[in-house]
């Protein structure tokens, strides 16, 4: 049973007075527990895909859906602010941590929009902390902090609500390559756990990761399977 | 909530110097606002403490015309005529059963003198009975004055007159003189208690018989005032309204005077002071419109900094609205900040005001509300535009944004 599925989806943005076709007739099914790259280089609409996969932004036209739910266009931003917070776990490039807060609170974070009191979601992100190797990190800000203790913080802070789904994108674009193999180690074991994991990268040794790479070029996908 | 008030105090304590400036406005407006009202308040109290010591059940009756419920239409020239109250009024008000006492009082001008020595005096001539229709007029030693002839060339010494007059010997039973006249001291007044606004009046306060007034007038009979006391305190506005009835009566019709309740004329009071204050309101709250025009102003830039976090914000799941609350939470975090500081500062000022002043202003908790009210309304309702556009941004713009 696939989680995410896209059904001859397409993406048209209006760039100043032309349209521009970013997605054509993309087909994509992902399964429950699936760890999958999606590869292309810049400008070939993968962000784009990651958004739309994110929920971040709707299609103009064909089917996505979500754990067997159509994501209409018509959605309020509401329900699919609601939809995101229970689902999906974004990992970013540069981390997005917010400065002022300590990892704790950082991760914390998400758990107040998904209505989690404050108490609980605290016990819970002390023991992501200590999942991802962060135990003793708890109090401190990001920016004492090294790049990979940053991005595995930015992992904790997708598993806080318990998604089935973590969408990272280019995850190690920003760490060097020690930390980056930690990132992915992270990763991988998340996936051993059951969750699905959607990795966005143009790194072929990242890719390498996952089980199944999924190709995009000029807004059309092509896959591999290996 | 909890988070986003930490976040605006920990925003505000991060840039002092931006934040300082930005919440300037707020703290003067809010400062001026609070001192006008509380010295405003200082002054009702103090005004509302004076003349509930002079007894409620006191009626004053004044020639001229005050319209109560309109101050703006009364002809000040009808204080200045003399001869609109006469002794036929005092005799029928008199007649009254619901009426304790009625006394008339003269204005006479003039200094008392003894040998070198000269006091300034408010000098009033009346009648006997003008301690039962005048609470605040008390007999410290001595008597007041019989309403007979033989008893017509006595005075009534304020404690200041009699001090001043007599220094370090008795005052009863010496002479002093009045313009040309010589009056025998027989009683002298204790000290009223006084406000410190208005208590000196009082303080000086001389009384001589109603007919030696005459005299002292060159002959006229000048009837400025009377004062009436009611035997019953809840009836007041009732008694008011039989003395203007019989004093219409006694005018021909002619509405050439006015009743006064201490209501009346604390109500009078109160009207001019509420206008004073609301003018002056108004000019401060130019000052709060400008600050909180500055909160506008650096909630902008807020968001614009914060773009990137505001999409992290929604793609980790937060709704339009949970952002809106935020940054409105902030804007009115910030604004009460402001608020609280123009308050001490507002105290501070009032403590100076106080000391040095006769005004005593009144921090009521009405004073208070009315200060945390203001800025948290200011911070609403300037914080929501940059607010909404905080909500409003694309996530996918937002998480770009460099």
């Amino acid at each position: 049973m696939s989680i995410i599925s896209l059904t001859n989806v397409s993406k048209n943005y209006l760039l100043d007075t032309v349209e521009v076709r970013v997605l054509k007739d993309v087909n994509i099914s992902i399964k429950k527990g699936e760890m999958v790259a999606i590869m292309g280089p810049s400008g070939s609409g993968k962000s784009t895909l990651m958004n739309m996969i994110g929920l971040l932004d709707r299609p103009t036209s064909g089917t996505l859906r979500l754990d067997g739910k159509e994501i209409r266009l018509t959605m309020s931003d509401k329900a699919l602010a609601h939809l995101r917070s229970e689902k999906i776990g974004f990992v970013f490039q540069s981390f997005n941590l917010l400065p002022r807060l300590t990892a704790l609170a950082n991760v914390m974070m998400p758990a107040s929009y998904a209505g989690t009191a404050s108490g609980v979601a605290k016990e819970k992100a002390i023991e992501i902390l200590g999942r991802v190797g962060l135990k003793d990190r708890v109090t401190h800000r990001p920016t004492e902090m090294s790049g990979g203790e940053r991005q595995r913080v930015a992992i904790a802070r997708a598993l806080i609500n318990n998604p089935e789904i973590i969408l990272a994108d280019e995850p190690t674009g920003n760490l060097d390559s020690k930390s980056g193999k930690e990132v992915m180690q992270v990763l991988r074991d998340l996936n051993n756990e059951g969750k699905t994991i959607i990795i966005i990268t143009h790194d072929q040794t990242i890719a390498d990761y996952c089980s199944r790479t999924v190709r995009i070029l000029d807004g059309a996908v092509e896959e591999r399977h290996g | 909530m909890g988070e986003n008030i930490r976040t605006a105090l920990s925003s505000i304590w991060g840039n002092k110097v931006r934040s300082l400036l930005t919440l300037l406005g707020v703290v003067i407006g809010v400062t001026s606002v609070t001192t006008l009202v509380a010295v405003g308040q200082g002054v009702k109290n103090d005004v509302s403490g004076l003349i509930e010591g002079l007894g409620t059940n006191i009626i004053t009756v004044v020639s001229g015309k005050i319209d109560t419920s309109n101050s703006g239409n009364t002809n000040p020239a009808n204080f200045v005529s003399g001869d609109i109250l006469t002794q036929s009024d005092v005799t029928a008000l008199q007649a009254l059963p619901s009426l304790q006492s009625v006394s008339p009082i003269a204005l006479v001008s003039g200094e008392l003198k003894v040998g070198a020595l000269t006091s300034q005096p408010v000098l009033f001539g009346t009648t006997s009975n003008i301690a039962q229709s005048f609470d605040i007029i008390k007999v410290d030693s001595g008597r007041i004055f019989k309403d007979t002839a033989d008893d017509q060339k006595s005075i009534v010494l304020s404690s200041i007159a009699a001090t001043t007059l007599f220094p370090g010997e008795t005052a009863i039973g010496k002479q002093v003189t009045v313009g040309t006249e010589v009056l025998t001291v027989v009683g002298i007044l204790s000290q009223p208690k006084s406000s410190s606004l208005f208590g000196n009046q009082l303080s000086t306060l001389s009384l001589v018989p109603f007919n030696e007034a005459t005299v002292l007038n060159k002959g006229r009979v000048t009837i400025s005032r009377m004062y009436a006391k009611a035997f019953d305190t809840q009836q007041v506005n009732d008694v008011k309204r039989q003395m203007h009835d019989v004093l219409l009566k006694a005018h021909g019709g002619e509405e050439n005077f006015t009743v006064l309740t201490q209501d009346d004329i604390l109500g009078i009071f109160s009207q001019f002071l509420n206008l004073a204050t609301a003018m002056v309101s108004a000019i401060a709250s130019i000052s709060l419109v400008v600050g909180g025009i500055g909160i506008m102003n650096i909630m902008l830039v807020t968001v614009t900094e914060r773009t990137r976090e505001i999409g992290l914000r929604k793609a980790v799941g937060a709704t339009q609205g949970a952002i809106l609350i935020q940054f409105l939470t902030e804007a009115v975090v910030v604004t009460l900040v402001g608020g609280i500081l123009g308050l001490l500062l507002s105290w501070v000022i009032a403590q100076i005001v106080a000391a040095q002043t006769p005004l005593q202003p009144q921090f009521t908790p009405q004073v208070i509300a009315l200060a945390i009210g203001i800025s948290i309304i200011i911070g609403a309702v300037f914080g929501l535009w940059p607010a909404m556009r905080a909500a409003r941004k694309d996530p996918i713009e937002a998480l770009r944004y460099e």
